[in-house]
């Protein structure tokens, strides 16, 4: 096992440093000077632009800023932000609590809602307690985000004024981490369904149920533990998916947060701010996959790693 | 002039008593003011802004957002009111020298900066010179100081600053409270230009608290605070203990907020919700129209079809404005007729008569160009249809509308919608003929950007002159202005300039931008800085 | 926005497309799956004919009042120029439909063909090819469509592409695995034995393979790319307003939420029921192509 992580793990080298280079090799093809776009649009004589260039850096070759980047990267240093001059490092930990914030709590609602629905169907097939159940779960994997936020704030925020749409708090988190989840509870019900409903066909239970054993405690039990694998594996994808689920999610909520970031940045060419934000997505979504196989490793003693 | 002055007050007494105050004059505004002017001492009030801050240093900034937080904890030389007056502010008298080309400042001996620093000659000298300084990266304040040359320091309080030419411009622009503010000159040595820039030290009425980016700036009241400009009624330490500016960059978010009682003044509000404020208990709104540029199109000159005058003018006819922005704004904006805003100093009413509304006019035009109605309505010529290409970036709703009334006299316009960074490729590489401009600006040398010659773009050199027209006649005469410190003088030139503009119709004006601040009515005394965008808030109260 | 579609199990792969129809017709008798069917030929119809069936042109402005409500007149409102949003939304499906079908043939396409070449010719291609899948299922759809709309700027074009990249690797990575399994199978090392061509070999057997699980995965994509597709326009980084797109609708209409609700209600609406038709559609293709789920 250990090997395998190790190996694991050196794949993930190549991967990043693949995604970094792709970064800022798109980054330089994006039409548009950024020294414009920070100025957007204000009428800054060329002595501005200039001094400005000449203070990004941006004034040397192509090369050179690689290289630069590159090794700076490496010690963890993504240089400053163009739009508001701080240490990229601080402007994305300023970003990171929203976004884990609505993470935790979209995937918190995700997963309760997911493994609730899905032993509901689960346990009940083919009766109406699953058509609802399945229902819902299409549903939720069929709603565009913004459309569900919007008719939450419609709703709740405007019509009838029961959480607050602005401010801090948990209240706030309450309708955008809905919506965040939202996508979870349809997947996972699913899952926990069909894996509730193939823990019944085993043979174990069969047994149980000859032995006059309370059946719905047993393939309770059995279930649940098969349904963690599920929940696991949404748990990974969630990780990485924290910065582009959230994109949407925080732009209809005018929520601060690393998704929000990212799209403002990509439109200013803030290339510290992209370049770092490609590089952590890109680590989160690889150590996610990781870390998805060494639970199930852990939750199942079967899977061996070769 | 006098005809401007006439529109705001309409106004006034349409947005009722906390504009009206806010607005100084008038024997209503006073009363109002007398009333109120005490307020609860220890008030706090928060600004719902639309825009994120990246620096807090004057000297540094571009954005007239950041400007909003800056000219509280900030003052410059001169104060320039909404009347288009100087008063003294941080020097007490000022005196052209007989070349037009140096000023001499005797500045007030009682200033203190926040941090203690005593307000001096060296300050002044120290905040123009690192200016100036490429290492400080000045995105505005460089532009400001114009053919800056030196600083004199000819006694502890007593300065000249030198230009190398006569610069018209130069008492407008050391008015400016975020451009050409002073700075602490230990702050800035201890600090640095990057500290400094996120822990900014002024002498305003605000001291800087914290900055928590994209979130929230918090300031002050700065309890030293003794030398506000005469055309404020209040003197002493601003009323409010507390002024917090909350970043909230969705309208409707920020609205929301305004209505929820989580801030207390709201900049930018949407159009739509104007009215239904106007109208509440317990909100109001007052509306700046905002001096500089208008929201402008930029005419491309050089490219078919619109290097043909007559189709230039014919798009100009076609366009009824005041339906228009009443359509997109419901009667929140202004339409405009002029290359600047009737809010900005030398703006010459005979814009107004220019281009009414005369689709008969546009339609006779294009025959005579030989544009001739085909199938579809839309019109050819040698089997070509008459398509105008037109990026949009700032008001896609406008020129959604504007594209309507065009079809109508037979024009395709085919607008698409830009990135900033795709706008400036297209318009480095003339690939367009209609774009967008509007400014906020004060000092009508604003024209200089669009219109001068030098400043036509090319590959590589983003500028603003997207009519691509440059004349040595327009060239000749926007230098004339920019050197005439006569005021009548410049007037007669600044009106020449906006003529000749119009009618060769490279800019076609649509409307002047508007500033409807929203607040809550127990918020009083609102004052809008010169340029009707931010608001100062020294004076404001809270009852 | 990004989502998954839901993994196609890997048994599936081996089915020949004859048995396809067998089975798709031995399950008529799922009554939901039928009507999702309908809804979206209605659509489609709807989009074909928009021209005749819209009641206004979607363009003209002051069809009604500005933002006025559903009514006898304009039964999905009017926006604020008085546009007729139901003739906007009738020529929506216009943009929606194809830009989701040809973002996921795109994906489809390319995606087969990386999927093919890693999986069946094995050794180096496929080290650098599954290197350049594991790389590209790194950025997140949503990134990767941003940062191509960055670099290419917005319209239809752009939009299919972008959204169409995403797919990419996810179709690659199950074609490949199919293609290695068939790799592995007697009748290809037979022919290999015989002689034929890689091309042929593909051709003739790994293809017809991995067809059942392309057919899955995609039309569980179409829902996922029309959501994204709206999604950018969402952004406003999607098809350039006055085109009337869906997701551009929706965030025309989201300055007026509180005036007219109409306006961002409608074309939501329409992404959704779209949306959950393909899903059922698309579900009842897999239940229908699966032989262990069918079972059940």
């Amino acid at each position: 096992m250990l090997r395998y992580l190790a190996r694991k793990l050196l794949w993930t080298a190549p991967v990043l440093f693949a995604a970094t280079t792709c970064a800022f090799l798109v980054l330089h093809l994006i039409p548009g000077d950024p020294v414009n776009l920070m100025l957007s649009g204000r009428p800054a004589s060329e002595k501005v632009r200039e001094n400005l260039r000449a203070k990004l850096g941006l004034n040397r070759p192509l090369p050179e800023q690689y290289a630069h980047f590159v090794l700076h990267a490496a010690r963890g240093d993504f240089g400053q932000s163009f739009a508001t001059g701080q240490p990229v490092s601080q402007v994305i930990a300023q970003q990171l609590p929203a976004s884990l914030q609505l993470a935790g709590s979209g995937f918190l609602i995700g997963v309760a809602g997911g493994l609730l629905l899905g032993i509901a169907a689960g346990l009940y097939p083919n009766t109406v307690i699953d058509g609802i159940a399945m229902f819902i779960a299409l549903v939720g994997i069929s709603m565009p985000g913004y459309w569900t936020a919007m008719l939450l704030i419609y709703v709740f925020g405007l019509r009838l004024g029961w959480v607050p749409i602005v401010g801090s708090g948990l209240p706030v988190l309450i309708l955008p981490s809905i919506v965040f989840g939202s996508y979870a509870i349809g997947n996972l019900a699913r899952l926990v369904r069909s894996s509730i409903i193939d823990v019944r066909g085993e043979d174990y239970i069969r047994t149980a149920r000859a032995k006059g054993l309370p059946e719905r405690r047993v393939v309770l039990r059995h279930a649940l533990r098969n349904a963690l694998f599920p929940v696991v594996a949404m748990m990974g994808l969630l990780l990485g998916l924290f910065i582009g689920g959230g994109v949407i999610t925080e732009t209809v909520f005018a929520r601060q947060g690393v998704g929000a970031l990212l799209v403002t940045s990509i439109l200013t060419k803030d290339y510290p701010v992209v370049q770092a934000l490609i590089l952590l997505t890109t680590a989160a979504y690889v150590f996610a996959n990781v870390l998805v196989d060494l639970l199930y490793g852990v939750l199942d003693p079967r899977v061996r790693y070769g | 002039m006098s005809k401007m002055r006439d529109g705001r007050l309409s106004r006034r007494s349409l947005l009722g008593g906390a504009a009206a105050a806010a607005l100084a004059g008038s024997a209503l505004s006073e009363l109002v003011s007398e009333a109120s002017a005490q307020g609860r001492a220890d008030a706090a009030v928060t600004w719902g802004e639309d825009q994120d801050y990246a620096t807090l240093d004057p000297r540094v900034t571009q954005s007239r957002h950041e400007a909003q937080a800056i000219m509280q904890m900030f003052e410059s030389l001169l104060f320039l009111d909404t009347d288009g007056k100087f008063y003294p502010w941080l020097a007490q008298r000022w005196e052209y020298s007989k070349d037009g080309k140096s000023i001499m400042f005797v500045l007030r001996r009682d200033v203190k900066f926040h941090d203690g620093t005593p307000f001096n000659a060296e300050a002044v000298k120290f905040t123009f010179d690192t200016i100036v300084d490429p290492k400080l990266g000045s995105q505005g304040a460089i532009d400001f100081l114009g053919p800056y040359k030196s600083t004199d320091v000819l006694g502890p309080y007593t300065v000249r600053v030198n230009w190398t030419e006569p610069f018209a411009a130069a008492l407008t622009n050391l008015s400016n409270p975020w451009l050409l503010s002073i700075v602490s000159p230990t702050a800035v040595r201890r600090l640095g230009n990057d500290g400094f820039a996120r822990n900014p030290v002024g002498t305003g009425p605000f001291k800087f608290v914290e900055w928590v980016p994209r979130v929230r700036v918090v300031m002050e009241r700065n309890e030293e605070y003794r030398w506000a400009p005469r055309v404020f009624r209040r003197q002493g330490p601003a009323a409010l203990r507390r002024l917090v500016i909350r970043i909230i960059p969705d309208a409707t978010t920020r609205v929301a907020a305004l209505e929820k009682g989580e801030i207390d003044v709201c900049d930018q509000v949407p159009p739509i919700e104007v009215r239904r404020f106007q109208g509440s208990r317990d909100f109001d709104v007052m509306v700046g129209d905002v001096s500089g540029i208008p929201l402008s199109h930029l005419i491309n000159t050089q490219a078919p079809p619109t290097n043909d005058l007559r189709v230039r003018q014919a798009y100009m006819y076609a366009i009824n404005r005041p339906q228009v922005v009443q359509q997109v704004f419901f009667g929140v904006a202004k339409p405009a007729y002029g290359p600047i805003t009737p809010t900005t100093p030398g703006y010459w009413p005979g814009v107004e008569k220019m281009y009414p509304y005369d689709p008969a006019k546009a339609r006779q035009l294009l025959d005579e160009a030989g544009w001739k109605v085909g199938s579809g309505g839309i019109r050819e010529k040698n089997g070509r249809p008459l398509e105008i290409h037109f990026i949009t970036l700032l008001e896609p709703d406008l020129e959604v509308a504007v594209q309507a009334a065009a079809k109508e006299v037979g024009i395709k316009l085919n607008v698409e919608t830009v990135t900033k960074a795709k706008q400036d490729e297209m318009v480095m590489h003339a690939q367009y003929n209609i774009g967008e401009i509007r400014w906020v600006a004060v000092d009508p040398s604003v024209l200089d950007i669009p219109f001068f010659s030098r400043n036509i773009p090319a590959p590589g050199k983003f500028k603003f002159n997207w009519s691509r027209y440059g004349s040595p006649e327009l060239d000749r005469l926007l230098r004339q202005a920019d050197g005439q410190v006569d005021v009548k003088q410049r007037q007669q030139t600044l009106a020449q300039i906006q003529k000749y503009v119009l009618d060769r119709a490279l800019m076609f004006p649509v409307h002047v931008s508007a500033q409807p601040i929203g607040f809550r009515r127990i918020v009083r005394n609102l004052k809008f800085a010169q340029g009707y965008w931010q608001v100062l808030f020294y004076e404001a109260t809270v009852s | 926005m990004v989502r998954e579609p839901v993994a196609v199990p890997a048994h599936l792969a081996g089915a020949p497309p004859r048995r396809i129809l067998a089975r798709l017709a031995r399950t008529r008798r799922y009554p939901i799956a039928t009507l999702a069917a309908l809804v979206l030929l209605l659509i489609a119809v709807a989009a074909v004919l928009a021209p005749a069936v819209s009641p206004y042109d979607p363009s003209a402005m002051a069809t009604g009042p500005p933002l006025a409500p559903p009514g006898a007149t304009h039964p999905f409102g009017t926006d604020r120029y008085g546009r007729d949003v139901l003739s906007r939304i009738v020529y929506g499906a216009r943009i929606s439909m194809p830009v989701g079908l040809l973002a996921v043939s795109f994906s489809a396409v390319l995606g087969s063909f990386l999927g093919l070449a890693t999986g069946f010719l094995g050794g180096r291609v496929d080290a650098i090819g599954s290197g350049a899948i594991d790389i590209m299922l790194g950025f997140p759809p949503i990134m990767l469509a941003l940062l191509i709309i960055a670099v290419l700027g917005v319209g239809l074009q752009n939009v299919v592409i972008a959204v169409g990249v995403g797919g990419i690797p996810r179709f690659a990575r199950i074609v490949r695995g199919t293609a290695i399994s068939i790799r592995e199978n007697v009748y290809v090392e037979a022919g290999r034995a015989l002689g034929a061509s890689t091309g042929r070999l593909i051709l003739r057997h790994v293809l017809p393979n991995a067809f059942p699980p392309i057919v899955v995965l995609a039309t569980l994509y179409i829902g996922s790319a029309i959501l994204d597709t709206s999604s950018l326009g969402f952004l406003g980084l999607g098809v350039q307003p006055p085109t009337p797109e869906w997701g551009t609708m929706l965030s025309e209409g989201r300055e007026f939420m509180r005036y007219a609700p109409w306006l961002m209600f409608f074309p939501g609406m329409m992404v959704f029921v779209t949306v959950v038709a393909i899903n059922l559609v698309g579900d009842h293709l897999r239940t229908a192509l699966d032989p262990r789920l069918r079972a059940r």
